[in-house]
């Protein structure tokens, strides 16, 4: 296991728990409860892009592990 | 006319219209709420047996008696939500039988209540011992209601100064195998959600005895075949844990890197997902 496919497994996983995030939000009936979820997945968003951002950076670094 | 059917008709009859005056005065009238209540429906009930079996009296005759006693407590519940000093008079008035964790032995006396009997109310309220309550009052229809002192009250969460979170009622939405399609839309959800979630679990709707859905949108299903156990939603703690797993991650990838920036943006990461789960832990954890 190499570092960039970690940080990818880790995105995916993040990914993942922002679909469900954004599930809670359309699903939950308390309106404090819905805006918090929908809170967290704009935060989960963010943590994403930045996770992205990091993966495009290792696969220049080392490109012989790009798409793996 | 034959006696039983005379009998048979005159029962019938009464019924409908104590049925009818039951509608009117409202559900006053079976929790008896006030004294004008409480003897009216125990002469209305007599009335009315008298009325069907003995077939000497005229009907018209028991009509009146029961107009009169179904109207005088429907005007007495009018005049007291009107006034303030009428309802004084006609419900009466609450007593306080205990304040500052001291019984009120005047009181005690004026509504004639024994010692013994305030303590079997008091036990009824699941209270054994008289230290444990600041104030107790008996109300217009004899319960009494106590209120324990600050330190034996149930634990609740602002106790602990835990973060405020409010959950709504659930919605019943199958009942006996069919869908209830005003609780469906009550809940705020589709029929398209309900069948997925009916998917997810591996049941057809016929199956299911009674289905449940919570605040978080969640459905509880309990299955005709007692066997089976349908699979209850597990999203919300998976949810946490996976993000306690990803915090770790990301402090783990910090450690493990020696460019600043990148060092600085991992640390970042894992304290934002810490924020999170500090903030969405009482609406995650079951």
């Amino acid at each position: 296991m190499t570092v960039a496919s970690d940080v990818k497994t880790c995105t995916a996983g993040l990914k993942q728990a922002e679909a469900v995030f954004s599930r809670l939000a359309l699903l939950s009936s308390d309106p404090e409860a819905k805006r918090l979820f929908h809170e967290s997945m704009l935060t989960m968003q963010e943590i994403i892009e930045r996770m992205n951002n990091r993966i495009f950076e290792l696969e220049n670094e080392e490109p012989q592990y790009r798409g793996s | 006319m034959t006696q039983w059917l005379e009998v048979t008709i005159r029962s019938v009859s009464f019924l409908t219209i104590l049925f009818i005056i039951t509608k009117v005065i409202g559900k006053r009238q079976i929790a008896q709420l006030s004294f004008f209540e409480y003897i009216a429906g125990i002469t209305i009930g007599s009335i009315v047996a008298e009325a069907s079996l003995a077939r000497e009296r005229s009907i018209a005759d028991a009509l009146i008696a029961i107009a009169v006693w179904g109207f005088i407590p429907w005007l007495a519940d009018y005049i007291a939500m009107k006034s303030k000093s009428a309802r004084r008079t006609i419900e009466g008035q609450s007593t306080v039988f205990i304040k500052d964790g001291k019984i009120l032995e005047d009181n005690l006396k004026k509504e004639k209540y024994t010692t013994d009997e305030l303590l079997a109310l008091l036990r009824k309220k699941g209270i054994f011992s008289l230290a444990d309550v600041e104030y107790a009052v008996l109300e217009q229809d004899g319960s009494l209601n106590a209120l324990l002192k600050k330190d034996k009250r149930p634990l609740t969460r602002s106790d602990l100064q835990m973060l405020p979170i409010n959950e709504k009622e659930p919605y019943t939405i199958i009942m006996d195998g069919r869908l209830l399609v005003d609780s469906l839309s009550k809940s705020g959800k589709t029929k398209e959600w309900l069948n997925g979630e009916l998917e997810a679990a591996g049941v057809t709707i016929e199956n299911v005895f009674l289905g449940q859905v919570n605040s978080y949108g969640e459905l509880y299903l309990d299955l005709f075949n007692d066997q089976l156990q349908p699979p209850f939603p597990q999203e919300r703690p998976l949810l946490l844990a996976n993000l306690k797993k990803f915090a770790a991650d990301m402090e783990a990838f910090a450690l493990a890197t020696d460019c600043k920036k990148t060092k600085k943006m991992y640390e970042q990461n894992a304290a934002d997902i810490q924020k999170l789960i500090q903030q969405t832990k009482p609406y995650l954890s079951n």
